[in-house]
This record gives C-alpha cells, sequence and structure tokens, in this order.
C-alpha cells in the first residue's frame, strides 16, 4: 500500500506531470502521510473495497410519475393530463410500478438487483430547489446551515491519506457534498480532456523531466529527516489543512489534477467496455464509472448527475425522456458491472431534492413538492420495495409526506456499506435500516 | 473611518494593486502612469467615471421594439404550426442576441475606458444575480446590466428601487406574476437574504409583507416596461421590521436602509469581492459603520475603501483566486494577446465556471475557491497552452463532446420539424456548432512572443525572465519560482529568443501562482 508521498512521487516519475512541485508539499501532505502510514484510518483502498456511486436527478424528480401509483384513484384525480395508464404501469406490487419507459429498471427488480425506498424526506420541507438541495448534500436540518458536505465530511473523518480520486465526481465543479474541511476528491467532466495538453514546444517536457530529480531528492530528505520523529507531533505541527492559504489550495488542487489526470488516462486507455451503453450524457458518464472501476481507481464514492427534472410545464415528454434515459444508462452500467465481476462490491444510490406536488398544475406540469423515492442498484442491496408509499390524500400542503428520513439511508450506507460510525459524518445519531444483504 | 495609505507606501506594487482590483488587468505602462499619477488622483480617475468619456455605442437592437406588440398580435391568428415555427424564430434571434451581448460586455470590460464601472457592473451582476435562463429576452438583460453601469456607484437607495422595478428582475423572481391577493414571495425573501439583510436579520412575517408592498408592479410585455398596475397593488396595512403602515416599494426600501445591518451586509459583500474574503470583525464594523454614516453612498465608501492601508495590506494583495473573467482578460492585457478568442471566449468562460449573464442560481457565484476545481485548473493551464502555441481548441474552449451530442438532440428535432434535408444555414447556431464540432488543430496562437520580447531584446536569460515576470506578475514574482525559469532556460541553450519567450510565458501562466491576483 502505497502512502501519498509515494503515490505522488511514483507518479510523477513516470509522466513527470508536475514540473511545479508545489512548496507547501513538506507543510501538508508529508504530515497527513506520516499520520495515515501510522494509523488505522488507512483503510484499504485497494481492490476489493467498497465503492458507493451517488446518482443525483437534479430539478426535483415526480416520484408519482416514476413509481406509479397506479391502484390509487386519488391518483387519477389529481393528474387528469399526465396520469400514466394503469395498464401501461410495469408493477411492482399491487399499489404500485414503475413507469412504463423503466423496462430496463423492471428487469433488475425481477432479477434481484434493485431496492426501491418509498416517500423519503425530511422534517419541514424546504420547496426551493437551492436550499432543498443544500440540505440533502449537507444532511442538516432544514432549519440549519452546514458549510461541510455530508460525504465531505466522510473524506475528513475516514479518508485522510488517501489519493485525491478517492472521491470522484463528474462533472466540472464538485458538489456541495464534496465540500470537506481538507481537501479531497476530484471533479472531471471528460477524460479527454481531463489532462495536460502536451505542450507543442517539445523542450518544455524535457525541462520538466529534468526537474523531476532535484524535487525528489528534495521530497525525500524531508521524509527522511522527519521519519524520526513522532507521529503525533507531525501531525501537530501541521494541523489540518483546513489553515491552507489560497495558494497552497491552488497548489494541492494542481498536484491533484496532475497526479489524478495520469491515472485516469492510464486506465480508460487500458480499459475498455465490452457492454454497450446508450448514447446519453449519463449513458457515457456511467460508462466512464464503470471503466474507473475495472481499472481499479482507488475510489470509494463516485457522484454522477442526471439533470432536467424541474418539470413545471408539458411535464410528460420531458419527463418519459429523462425516465428512458435513466433506465436504459443504470441498466448498462449494471450489465457492465456483473460483466466486470465488480457488481457486488459496488452500490449505486439516487436521490433528488424533492419530488412534486400531488395535484397536477394548469400547464400539463407540477410544481416542487416534498418527500419522493430512491433507489439502491446492487448486489449487495436487499432487493425489492422498503417502507409504505405516501398516502395520496393525507398530504402536508398539497404534497407527500415523508415516511424515511434520508439521513437514516445515508446512516445505512455509512455504517453497513463504507463501514464507518456515521455520527461524526451526520452529525448525530441516525437508525440504520435494513437495505442492505447481511 | 478607515486609515488611509501612507504616501511612503504607495508605488509601482500597490498601483498595480488597485489596478488590477479595480479593473480587470493592466499594462506596464499603465501601472507606471497610475503610481505617478498618485493614490488619491488614481483612486479619483477610477470612482468618478462620468469625467472619462466612453464612446462605447450600445447593441443596436437595445432598445423597446415598437413592433413587438403588432407581431405579437399577428401571432394569435396563425395556425398553430406557423405559431410555432415563428416562437422557435424568436427564441433563437433571443440566443444569438445574448450571445452578443455577452461579447459586448466582454469587450468593454477588456478595452472600454471604465474599468471601475465595469468591474462594478460585474460585482452588481453577481449581487442581484439574474440569469437569462428564466428572462430570455436579450434587451432585458442588456437593461438590468445598463442599471448597474448607471448606477453603480451611486447611491445605494437609487439602485435598489430601480432592481425592483426592473423587468429583467420581474421576470427572473416572479414578481411580474404577483397578484395582490396572492403576492409571490420569491422577490421579498431574495431581497431580504441576499440583497440587503442576510439571513436571520428579518421574519417570514417581513418577507410577507415586503411582498405585499411590492405588488402591482408588472412587466408590460408588449412595450417592454415595467409599469405599476394601481388596482393590483395591496393597498393597505403591513408591519415590516417592526414597523407599520401603507407601505409600498420605496417605504420597505427605507425601512431595510435604515438597519445598520443592511450596510453591514453590503460593505461586506464589497469588501470580499475587491479585497479579500472573511474581512476580520472589527473591520467587518468600521467598514459597515461608515457606509452606514455615508448615507449609503456608494462614491464615498468606495473611495475610502480603495485608499485604505488595509486594501494594500499583506491579506489583500496577491491572494484572491482570479475569477474566469479576470484570468482571461489580465491575460489578454499582461500579454499583449495578438488576438483575442471572442466569440470562443463566452464557451471557454462558461467551462470554467463563470457564464456571464446566466449565473448559477439567484445566489450568484460564490467565488473564490470555488473557482477552481481540479477540472477547471487542467483547463486554464491548457489554455495559457492554446494561446501560447494555438492548437486543437476542441478540449479548450468548448467541449466537443457536448456540442456533438446537441447538435444530434438539435437534428434529431430538424426531423421531428420535418426540416430533415433543410440546409444547415437556416440556423445560424447550428451551422457554428458544425463548424466548431468539425475544426481542428487550426486554432492559431493568440500571443504574439514577438511582442513580449521585441526586437533588439537583448538575449539575456536572467533580464528575460525578469521582464515576463513583471508582466504576468505585477504585483509580485511567486517565490519559489525564479530557480525553475532558469533551469527550464539552462535545458535547451539553442532556442531562439522566441521559442524561449514562448516557453516562459507557457510556464508562468501554468503556475498555481498565476490564478491569484
Amino acid at each position: 500500500m502505497k502512502t501519498r508521498r509515494q503515490f505522488v512521487h511514483s507518479s510523477m516519475m513516470g509522466l513527470a506531470a508536475t514540473w511545479t512541485l508545489p512548496s507547501f508539499l513538506d507543510a501538508t501532505i508529508l504530515g497527513l502521510d506520516a499520520r495515515a502510514a501510522d494509523s488505522a484510518i488507512q483503510t484499504a483502498t485497494g481492490k476489493d473495497s467498497p465503492i458507493l456511486v451517488v446518482l443525483q436527478m437534479g430539478g426535483g424528480n415526480d416520484g408519482l410519475s416514476m413509481v406509479v401509483p397506479f391502484a390509487d384513484d386519488a391518483y387519477y384525480r389529481s393528474r387528469s393530463q399526465i396520469a400514466l395508464a394503469r395498464d401501461s404501469v410495469l408493477r411492482l406490487d399491487d399499489y404500485a410500478g414503475l413507469h412504463p419507459n423503466l423496462a430496463g429498471l423492471k428487469g433488475l427488480f425481477d432479477n434481484g438487483d434493485a431496492a426501491l425506498i418509498h416517500g423519503v424526506g425530511y422534517p419541514n420541507p424546504n420547496r426551493s430547489h437551492f436550499r432543498s438541495m443544500e440540505i440533502w448534500h449537507t444532511a442538516s436540518d432544514a432549519d440549519k446551515n452546514e458549510h461541510y458536505g455530508w460525504i465531505g465530511r466522510y473524506f475528513d473523518s475516514a479518508c485522510q491519506g488517501q489519493p485525491p480520486t478517492a472521491g470522484v465526481n463528474i462533472g466540472s465543479m464538485p458538489p456541495q457534498a464534496f465540500l470537506s474541511a481538507k481537501p479531497m476528491g476530484i471533479s472531471m467532466a471528460s477524460p479527454n480532456r481531463y489532462k495536460l495538453i502536451e505542450p507543442g514546444d517539445i523542450a518544455v517536457a524535457d525541462a520538466r523531466d529534468g526537474q523531476m530529480v532535484p524535487m525528489m531528492a528534495d521530497g525525500e530528505n524531508i521524509a527522511g529527516s522527519r521519519s524520526g520523529s513522532s507521529i503525533e507531533s507531525l501531525g501537530a505541527a501541521n494541523p489540518a489543512n483546513d489553515g491552507l492559504s489560497n495558494l497552497q489550495y491552488l497548489e494541492r488542487t494542481a498536484l491533484d489534477a496532475e497526479v489524478s489526470s495520469q491515472d485516469i488516462q492510464r486506465i480508460v486507455s487500458a480499459h475498455k467496455s465490452a457492454t454497450p451503453y446508450p448514447s446519453s450524457r449519463l449513458g457515457e458518464d456511467l460508462k466512464l464509472i464503470a471503466q474507473l472501476i475495472a481499472g481499479g481507481l482507488p475510489t470509494r464514492i463516485y457522484y454522477a448527475n442526471l439533470g432536467g427534472f424541474d418539470t413545471h410545464a408539458n411535464q410528460k415528454p420531458a419527463h418519459d425522456r429523462l425516465m428512458k434515459e435513466f433506465s436504459e444508462a443504470v441498466t448498462a452500467f449494471v450489465a457492465d458491472l456483473k460483466e466486470q465481476g465488480n457488481f457486488n462490491r459496488v452500490l449505486m444510490m439516487t436521490f433528488s431534492e424533492f419530488g412534486r406536488r400531488v395535484s397536477q398544475n394548469g400547464s400539463g406540469g407540477t410544481d416542487h413538492g416534498a418527500a419522493g423515492p430512491m433507489f439502491l442498484f446492487g448486489g449487495a442491496a436487499k432487493a425489492g420495495l422498503h417502507g409504505k408509499h405516501p398516502s395520496l390524500t393525507d398530504l402536508n400542503n398539497g404534497d407527500l409526506k415523508h415516511g424515511i428520513d434520508f439521513r437514516n439511508v445515508y446512516a445505512t450506507v455509512l455504517e453497513k456499506w463504507l463501514k464507518v460510525d456515521s455520527t461524526p459524518v451526520l452529525k448525530r445519531k441516525f437508525a440504520t435500516m435494513d437495505l442492505l444483504k447481511a | 473611518m478607515l486609515a488611509p495609505l501612507p504616501a511612503s507606501d504607495w508605488n509601482e506594487t500597490t498601483a498595480a494593486h488597485l489596478l488590477l482590483r479595480t479593473g480587470f488587468g493592466a499594462t506596464q505602462q499603465e501601472i507606471q502612469e497610475c503610481a505617478a499619477a498618485g493614490l488619491d488622483a488614481s483612486v479619483d480617475r477610477l470612482v468618478d467615471w462620468e469625467k472619462t468619456p466612453d464612446p462605447t455605442a450600445d447593441p443596436e437592437w437595445a432598445k423597446p421594439d415598437p413592433t413587438l406588440a403588432e407581431q405579437r398580435r399577428a401571432l394569435r391568428n396563425l395556425p398553430e404550426e406557423e405559431r410555432r415555427m415563428k416562437f422557435q424564430e424568436f427564441q433563437r434571434q433571443q440566443r444569438e442576441q445574448l450571445h452578443e451581448l455577452k461579447q459586448w460586455w466582454l469587450e468593454r470590460m477588456r478595452n472600454g475606458p471604465r474599468p471601475l464601472q465595469e468591474k462594478l457592473t460585474l460585482f452588481w451582476h453577481g449581487h442581484f444575480a439574474t440569469s437569462a435562463e428564466k428572462v430570455k429576452i436579450a434587451y432585458f438583460m442588456w437593461r438590468q446590466n445598463d442599471i448597474f453601469r448607471r448606477l453603480g456607484n451611486g447611491p445605494f437607495r437609487n439602485l435598489l428601487l430601480e432592481v425592483g422595478r426592473d423587468p429583467a428582475m420581474l421576470v427572473w423572481l416572479d414578481g411580474a406574476q404577483s397578484r395582490k391577493d396572492a403576492p409571490n414571495e420569491n422577490y421579498g425573501r431574495e431581497l431580504l437574504e441576499l440583497f440587503t439583510l442576510g439571513e436571520g436579520h428579518y421574519t417570514e412575517d417581513d418577507i410577507k409583507a415586503a411582498a405585499r408592498a411590492f405588488t402591482g408592479w408588472t412587466v408590460n410585455r408588449f412595450n417592454q416596461t415595467a409599469s405599476f398596475q394601481k388596482f393590483n397593488h395591496h393597498d393597505g396595512r403591513k408591519t415590516f421590521l417592526g414597523a407599520s403602515g401603507n407601505f409600498n416599494d420605496e417605504d420597505i426600501i427605507d425601512q431595510i436602509l435604515g438597519q445598520n445591518q443592511c450596510a453591514r451586509h453590503l460593505s461586506n459583500r464589497l469588501w470580499s469581492f475587491f479585497a479579500y474574503q472573511n474581512p476580520p470583525a472589527a473591520l467587518a464594523d468600521s467598514l459597515g459603520d461608515s457606509l452606514y454614516r455615508l448615507n449609503y453612498d456608494l462614491r464615498p465608501f468606495l473611495k475610502a475603501m480603495f485608499r485604505s492601508r488595509e486594501f494594500y495590506s499583506a491579506r489583500a494583495i496577491g491572494t484572491q483566486i482570479k475569477s474566469p473573467v479576470q484570468w482571461l482578460l489580465a491575460t489578454a492585457k499582461s500579454a499583449e494577446m495578438a488576438r483575442f478568442p471572442g466569440r470562443a471566449a463566452i464557451g471557454l468562460l462558461t467551462q470554467l465556471g463563470q457564464n456571464l449573464l446566466e449565473p448559477p442560481s439567484v445566489k450568484g457565484w460564490d467565488g473564490g475557491r470555488t473557482w477552481v476545481s481540479t477540472t477547471t485548473l487542467l483547463l486554464r493551464q491548457n489554455a495559457a497552452k492554446l494561446f501560447v502555441y494555438g492548437g486543437d481548441p476542441g478540449g479548450v474552449m468548448f467541449n466537443r463532446e457536448d456540442m456533438a451530442r446537441r447538435l444530434e438532440k438539435l437534428q434529431e428535432l430538424r426531423k421531428t420539424e420535418g426540416k430533415e434535408g433543410a440546409p444547415m444555414e437556416d440556423d445560424p447556431m447550428m451551422a457554428r456548432m458544425e463548424r466548431m464540432k468539425n475544426r481542428n488543430n487550426k486554432m492559431p496562437a493568440m500571443i504574439d512572443p514577438r511582442k513580449l520580447a521585441p526586437a533588439g531584446t537583448p538575449d539575456d536569460n536572467a533580464a528575460l525572465i525578469e521582464s515576463l515576470l513583471r508582466r504576468f506578475y505585477p504585483t509580485g514574482a511567486p517565490a519559489a519560482a525564479g530557480k525553475a525559469f532558469a533551469d527550464y532556460l539552462a535545458q535547451s541553450p539553442d532556442k531562439s529568443l522566441e521559442e524561449k519567450t514562448k516557453g516562459l510565458a507557457y510556464l508562468m501562466m501554468a503556475r498555481p501562482e498565476y490564478q491569484l491576483t
């Protein structure tokens, strides 16, 4: 198992990407490595550790058009224009079924690969996209503001000393969920662009190679001189990175970018998937994640996004299309992971910042609502339906009441899947649920 | 009041800092002139921008369109299919104009004679963050931009009042749809939370009262102005921030400005934008008190800020992460870019996270460290490379894959419109996308090394590094870098001056330090 310092140096040796070795290297990374090397924090990042894939459905997914309560007259009464015909729904039980475009997903349920959690939300739901997304990202109460994300707090408490690719967000800017006290995780929109273009002037690359030798020596000297001192005092001498200056933050990000881009370039050129994916954006993003998993990138959490769910007007064609994109992409992803033999170590979790109002509005769309369904996919998911479908008549201001707090789902994933104590991550104890196979 | 900078500390470094923060970059000559003019005169010239003539013309379409009403009426009588086509045509036109507007503004920032006017316009755009994504009408976006430009250095009260009656804002935060019997609270909420007091300094009832007071203001889509409909105004008693009365929008604003907290919130935003984020409590107090005592008159407040010793402290100089706009324009200035990406600049800025006139939410851009991710940092480095060496713009100036995907979608759309075989030139946007998608390895370099090291420059490594550092790091060279640049040149002694200049320029811009200003 490489420490971060060795990791940095060996990859620099390989491609000599960062000729600008950050000045803070001794002040932060080495300190972290030293601490991590000697502590139990350094959990496995290798081939066998569990991976979580979070899929955000941005804009407020209409849960009632995804998991359709076809046996409920209230559904048809509230949605004269946009309700899905009873016999088109793909039945999960006697009450609810999936949107007709979710055939692939239905197959996953039939196969025991998927779980659905009904009616997930939080107390005092906020109907602003921005604020509700923030609540899901930070796992805070609706009346409190948290700065750091829940995944960021997981990084802070469980991923120190690991390479930056412990968290990989597919997109150019990290989600708030990734925000941590100590910078961790990378954001990448597409591997084709996630690299330094080789300078046309070859001599620049020569110069970079030339730089490596003295830098290496410096690094080793620093490490050598410190290896005798106590690990604890090193940690104390180099307090957490939240004390980083803007320059140190930039140096750190530059280093993370260069190191991770080399790993990612190597993996995507070596691992091609045999599974066909749809040519949609989500299809490509999940395909990329599957490639990175196959290539053994030491990642604990991947984050992907499917947007466009804010369907206030003329909802049906837009939502139908999204369901198709979602189903096709996820189905291909699952097939790919099975093919790779990685399906049992990957768990995918979906969420949206809110569901939508039960009654449709006057423009063939739906307005912002509250509770909605979550999905889990993976060999470890306890397949089938969890929780009760929320009532369509016992409402809170026209919105579904939640039966399950999303933080109970987070706690379950943290404790039972990622195997960490969820209390420091969620800031208090949330009960876990029976969502995973023992 | 803030302590002024002692005259003895006024020099080319502090002058460069002033120009970089109040504008979008500075050439050597501008820095020297500013240093020679002195601090007070320089600040006056920047803040009292009315005294500098600005001949830039407004975009040709930036005025109400008197034929629009007639056009809309005519639309009503058309068959549905034709109406849909006309409407799509209208949307295409708006998108084109919006693109023009973005370039027009960027050009003002880059070459305009009043840098602070544009910098403040950018500040107010981020403060009253309104997105064309919802507003859709380019003229409305221009009009709001113009409000910021006209009123940006005046009394805040005028600006606040005008923004509340601005068509773009009325659309953006739903005031246009607010009715006296069902007031829409969107504007009232953001007015208090983001524009004036900040969270925690008002109640939900205050929001409701403000929303009632603002009813009546709506957008006349026919003559494209805001208008006040008396019959739709809540004409009755409201209780707002502890006071009661039959308040209208002016009364609400006066109540807000009466709170010291508003001055504190706004001055903090200004300081964070121009100097540094999170000022210590004592400074935040004194900034707030100062703005309050000045009765929210921004002109003297800005002057005091830009003259203050604290504005030139070590905590301020060279510590701010460049926004994408700042990064691009400062680069253009420092490197005396022979060409400017022009239209493609908008795509680049969007990829870097700052799509002008389309902020991500009503909160605007968070700025600071959120400008930089692993992806955007690589992108900045790659763009620097492209500026110096030229090359394939597809991974830098725009996202080739996204472009291909969007193009595919548009083509599908054309199929459903029955225009499958029609020439692409029908739709200028698609034609442009098609051209960009297929453009490979064709973008020439934008930086001319002969401008950075003009003919006759002695071929002396140390002197070359020194002069380029002054250019790319006007407030001070990165401490650790000197040796690296010398080593780079030492690697290949046979290089021409031109090649050395290009290599150094690229390396200087690729450094993490270059992201700071």
